[in-house]
């Protein structure tokens, strides 16, 4: 299902080249940061070194569950950016289907169960991630393509 | 007769509810995962919203969601004020105290250069001596933007998910030929 946006316009595909750079931005300042990264990173994530994953000898400035979001939704905008033909709008069961796995992972250690390893915890936050930044992108496409009012009066009866 | 349903009960909902969670101590640690709280509260409102305009019988697109994003975020700065001075009646923590633990969170991070932390020092000293208003003003202006950021983007979100089109007109009937017209 369901309904494709209508049109792309060049305003369309320029505001979702612009919100792919962002998130693909925020998704890879994290990697072997500088310190004013870290400290622009720390009210978004606990940041604990433990649960961090390393890349290129450093540890990241976020969790590995935080950069599983960032890199999944990072993809999803991107494609979108790079396709904007094949946007389409999913089913919103796909959404909430797609926070499954990180939410499950995250409620297993609330459970007495132990969590998954750094790598896995990392993997299964993507959907969600690319859920969010899927629909992100088609709420970006949406408000480029038609213009900026909205009309918020919705009529009732016939008075 | 045109109504239009008010955005601030979803939005007053969406708001305080992130606000309240993100003060409890266990619950709050959610907003560790990309401020998820805050991104909830906005998607929370724009379903709220988008419910009741759908009972009016209009349509719900996904402008109003980043709007009733954006307005969730300021309800989402004031509830945040108002638990975070409740809190501080209720759990006597100094600014000081305050601090300390983020002080001890970046260390632990690491790569903070020792200067960076010195300059925290006294940063931190300087809010401590100039007392809890100054630091309060600030609280509040940082809950506003990050309210204004991921709630927004939250209600983008919502906005795109509970997006509800427009009924279609039906289409008009063709005219009838007007017998006699030249």
């Amino acid at each position: 299902m369901s309904c494709r946006i209508p049109t792309h316009p060049r305003r369309t595909r320029w505001a979702l080249f612009a919100a792919a750079a962002g998130t693909t931005l925020f998704a890879v300042l994290p990697i072997a940061p500088p310190w004013p990264v870290r400290l622009l990173y720390a009210p978004i994530c606990h940041q604990k070194a433990e649960r961090s994953l390393s890349l290129l000898g450093e540890t990241m400035a976020v969790c590995s569950r935080c950069s599983g979001l960032y890199f999944g939704a990072a993809v999803a905008v991107l494609l979108a950016a790079l396709m904007p033909r094949a946007l389409w709008w999913p089913n919103r069961i796909w959404f909430f289907a797609a926070l499954a796995p990180t939410a499950i992972d995250a409620v297993l250690p609330w459970l007495g169960l132990s969590q998954l390893s750094l790598v896995p915890r990392h993997f299964v936050a993507w959907p969600a991630g690319f859920a969010g930044g899927w629909f992100f992108a088609l709420g970006v496409a949406a408000l480029a393509s038609t213009d900026v009012t909205f009309d918020r009066s919705v009529e009732v009866g016939d008075g | 007769m045109d109504k239009t349903p008010s955005m601030i009960k979803a939005t007053v909902i969406g708001g305080l509810s992130a606000a309240v969670l993100s003060s409890i101590p266990v619950v709050s640690c959610l907003n560790g995962a990309c401020c998820s709280l805050l991104i909830g509260g906005g998607f929370l409102a724009a379903f709220i919203y988008s419910r009741e305009v759908e009972a009016a019988g209009g349509s719900f697109a996904v402008g109003n969601g980043a709007a009733v994003g954006l307005v969730t975020g300021g309800f989402y700065a004031v509830g945040m004020a108002v638990t975070s001075a409740i809190t501080r009646m209720l759990i006597d923590v100094s600014p000081a105290e305050q601090f300390e633990l983020f002080r001890e969170q970046l260390e632990k991070s690491g790569n903070i250069p020792p200067d960076m932390l010195d300059t925290l020092d006294q940063i931190s000293n300087f809010f401590v001596e100039s007392g809890g208003g100054l630091l309060f003003i600030i609280g509040f202006g940082f809950a506003l933007l990050m309210g204004a950021v991921f709630c927004t983007v939250g209600g983008l979100i919502g906005g795109a998910v509970f997006k509800k089109d427009p009924p279609t007109a039906a289409p008009a009937a063709p005219e009838a030929p007007q017998l006699g017209a030249e």
